[in-house]
């Protein structure tokens, strides 16, 4: 570790606050979509600024149990990772706190994790939603087809994303939030290209699903792989593949009501 | 493959890349850097493969130089590289073989749709083998393990 912090002498009761918030730090990550490899790294630097000596961790996707070996004795903290999600803001800043931070106290970092959890996301549902679909939009295009593709692709595309924001804050299983993505993607985006008539509509079928494509686990498993983390590696690859099947499954339904014809 | 080809290649993938970083909730002072990367990768591959190059190839020196770039870029913006990395890749995903995949199985069409997924299944792989070389050329811990 770069970080040369003066070793603390806590007490039994301040190492168990130290140990809360690092772990704390590290669930925020996996929250924010860091791979478990990132996050063991920030927490060591993490418990290296509070002036820990002895730090420990086993970071699972969606599992961490830390231990410190004090002069106190050891301690141990578990804690549940509750949902997998993509926050590169509040990544990018814990970021900058490891970088900027020589010295912290557990009670700042606690006070200073509170505030980053209060923090509301930078953009607004409707903002997210219209990025999206002129992102799909132009996914179309890119894929060879046309603006009206496009159409059809964007207008999938964003009522998806707003269905799957208001699923997910009723707290609903990620795998059917993805299928029901895909299926209301490629039926809103089939019905519109069917009524204005665009001559290849498996394009924009296409298109309009690839905002649940699971970019960032699909990254982080490879990353967790590299790093020789193969437990996380895998259990995040297979959450990929999980995610990816369940849009072909969304979109087979909408298939099967059209009769196959889309291709 | 025309100057003017190559300018609106670039403003969709700048969208496209813009787009996911929204979505991604990234910091707004980075969403131009992300887009920049993701036009960069995706000319990259898109020139390539006018030019005759493999789908597979083509798509691996892209995500190398979404990697390479990515870094670059994260280490000015003092940023996780993952905000720029999976922004960047995101317009090659290999959206139509997948998806041939699923056609050809639901019609029981189960040779061509393994054909489709073999492929689907090799750009993934070139798209993961072009970032990792990115990784292991800039992170130089990463070749020996401690």
């Amino acid at each position: 570790m770069s970080q040369s912090v003066a070793i603390k002498d806590y007490s039994a009761e301040h190492t168990a606050e130290a140990l809360e918030a690092i772990t704390r730090i590290g669930v925020r990550m996996l929250r924010s979509g860091a791979s478990s490899s990132r996050t063991k790294d920030t927490m060591d630097r993490v418990a290296a600024i509070l002036g820990i000596e002895h730090f420990e961790t086993f970071v699972t996707p969606t599992k961490i149990i830390s231990i410190i070996y004090g002069k106190q004795g050891s301690f141990t903290r578990a804690m549940r990772v509750p949902l997998l999600g993509v926050n590169m803001s509040a990544m990018s800043k814990i970021r900058t706190l490891i970088l900027e931070t020589k010295e912290m106290t557990p009670d700042a970092l606690k006070t200073w994790l509170d505030a980053l959890e209060s923090e509301k996301l930078n953009y607004t549902t409707a903002v997210v939603a219209v990025a999206v679909a002129i992102a799909c939009g132009c996914f179309a295009i890119i894929l060879g087809g046309g603006l009206l593709e496009a159409i059809g692709a964007a207008l999938g595309a964003a009522v998806a994303q707003i269905a799957r924001v208001t699923l997910d804050r009723r707290h609903v299983n990620p795998y059917i939030i993805t299928a029901f993505g895909a299926f209301v993607a490629s039926l809103i985006s089939y019905a519109v290209m069917k009524a204005i008539g665009a001559p290849t509509p498996r394009i924009g079928l296409i298109a309009s699903v690839l905002l649940l494509v699971p970019g960032v686990p699909l990254v982080t498993a490879l990353l967790d792989l590299l790093h020789l983390d193969l437990i996380s590696g895998l259990a995040r690859g297979v959450y990929a593949i999980m995610l990816v099947v369940n849009i072909g499954v969304g979109m087979l339904v909408v298939l099967a009501l059209t009769g196959f014809s889309i291709l | 493959m025309t100057l003017t080809d190559l300018l609106l290649q670039a403003v969709l993938a700048l969208c496209v890349t813009i787009g996911f970083g929204v979505l991604f909730n990234v910091l707004p002072r980075a969403l131009i850097p992300c887009g920049l990367v993701g036009v960069l990768g995706h000319l990259a591959r898109f020139s390539l493969r006018q030019l005759g190059v493999s789908n597979e190839v083509s798509t691996f020196l892209g995500a190398l130089v979404v990697g390479l770039f990515g870094y670059w870029v994260s280490r000015r913006l003092r940023m996780p590289r993952l905000v720029f990395t999976v922004t960047g890749i995101i317009t090659m995903i290999p959206g139509i073989s997948a998806y041939e995949t699923i056609i050809f199985f639901s019609r029981g069409n189960i040779l061509d749709g393994l054909q489709s997924a073999v492929r689907a299944g090799l750009a993934t792989a070139a798209i993961a083998i072009g970032l990792s070389t990115a990784r292991i050329l800039t992170e130089f811990e990463l070749s020996f393990y401690s």
